[in-house]
């Protein structure tokens, strides 16, 4: 059954993106690719197909097998809400200070969900007891992960690889350790995600917009709390984590592109740092990097975490 | 410059980043080791420990890549 929801989620994001990006062009809804020589125009808001997808999915779960657990029906509706955050700052860009705010709003369920809980586990520490405090973690993790994930982008194929090999490394986690359910969610969210790389991938026809990023943050922390393996997920994320921590060193850490500038493109298409501090900086300090080596980098970088998380879970537990 | 030698020293960020979360856990640890008597407060004052050991962390791997990069401009003069 498994297998149905995922090849489900495969193909209507595969079909549905090649006609989302027609639509979004027609109707304007387009972003430049600024890490390119040419700064072609791209459909933006794309993550929408990766939403559909995964509805398509979970849908066909629910109407055919009319199991309703309440945790993972939780865990989707903070996921489908995420979603439609992105939606909305995609159409209307909302401001930096209130996504955090409605990511953590649209948690509800999931708190109500998880209304009892009082402990996490934690690699090499054992079972941490929070108390009521758990219940806040809960807006303030999700929100964090989706603002993480909204921050580390911007690269052809970068978000989307990213939301795709953490859910893969999630789902992959959860099966192994027998939650099927939670697995499910997971492995739909990572091949609704790969389906959409194919359109996604350097050179890009369409990018996820924050419709895609808010949603892969949100999916990531959702799931790792529904599926109880929280301390992989905050592994996971730790790429966007350094990220986001590099951005906040600076003075002015949500005007970076104002003050500093976009990253230059050189002829060969090398790319050079604007030279505040962020991830994919430190790697453009290093060594001369495409744009495609750079995701490449990245997505690597992401593969090392998704593997840490799931050795820590699976080995220390 | 040869290709391998740029993948080596991308390689080379890449699993020095793994100081960041070893500087993280460090930090926890020496957060649960003072905070062991407040059964409540053990799991926040962990989290907060483990930001802040995170955060310095992240500036050693800053500092240490944009001291590579002067590395490798000195190095081609």
């Amino acid at each position: 059954m498994v297998l149905i929801e995922v090849l489900i989620a495969f193909f209507i994001t595969y079909f549905a993106t090649p006609i989302l990006i027609k639509k979004l062009k027609a109707h304007g809804v387009v972003g430049i690719d600024v890490h390119k020589s040419a700064k072609s125009v791209c459909a933006e808001m794309g993550g929408l197909a990766v939403l559909l997808g995964f509805v398509g999915a979970f849908g066909f779960t629910v109407l055919l097998l009319r199991d309703f657990d309440f945790h993972i029906t939780s865990a989707f509706l903070t996921i489908v809400f995420a979603g439609i955050v992105g939606i909305v700052d995609d159409l209307f860009t909302l401001k930096q200070r209130y996504k955090p705010v409605l990511i953590a709003f649209v948690t509800t369920p999931l708190i109500l969900a998880n209304v009892g809980r009082a402990e996490i586990w934690f690699p090499l520490f054992g079972w941490i007891f929070l108390g009521t405090a758990y219940l806040i973690i809960i807006p303030l993790g999700v929100a964090t992960a989706s603002n993480l994930t909204n921050m580390l982008a911007g690269f052809n194929g970068l978000e989307v690889g990213v939301g795709a090999i953490s859910c893969f490394s999630l789902g992959f986690l959860l099966a192994l350790m027998g939650k099927w359910d939670a697995a499910s969610l997971a492995l739909a969210l990572s091949a609704a995600f790969l389906a959409f790389l194919f359109y996604n991938w350097y050179p890009a026809k369409i990018f996820p917009g924050d419709t895609g990023t808010l949603f892969s943050g949100a999916a990531i922390a959702a799931v790792s709390i529904s599926g109880g393996v929280e301390a992989a997920g905050i592994v996971m994320m730790v790429p966007s984590a350094i990220d986001f921590t590099l951005k906040m060193f600076s003075r002015s850490p949500f005007s970076h592109r104002k003050k500093f500038g976009d990253t230059v493109v050189a002829e060969d298409g090398t790319l050079i740092s604007p030279g505040y501090a962020a991830l994919a900086h430190a790697f453009m300090n290093v060594a001369q990097l495409k744009e495609r080596d750079l995701v490449v980098v990245l997505l690597l970088m992401q593969a090392l975490y998704s593997s840490l998380g799931i050795f820590l879970t699976l080995f220390l537990r | 410059m040869r290709k391998h030698t740029q993948w080596s020293r991308v390689l080379f960020l890449m699993v020095f980043s793994l100081e960041i979360v070893t500087s993280a856990f460090v930090s926890m640890y020496v957060a649960w080791f003072f905070a062991m008597s407040f059964s409540v407060i053990n799991g926040i004052a962990m989290i907060l420990a483990g930001i802040v050991g995170f955060a310095l962390g992240a500036l050693v791997f800053w500092r240490f890549s944009v001291k590579f990069s002067r590395w490798r401009s000195a190095f081609k003069r």
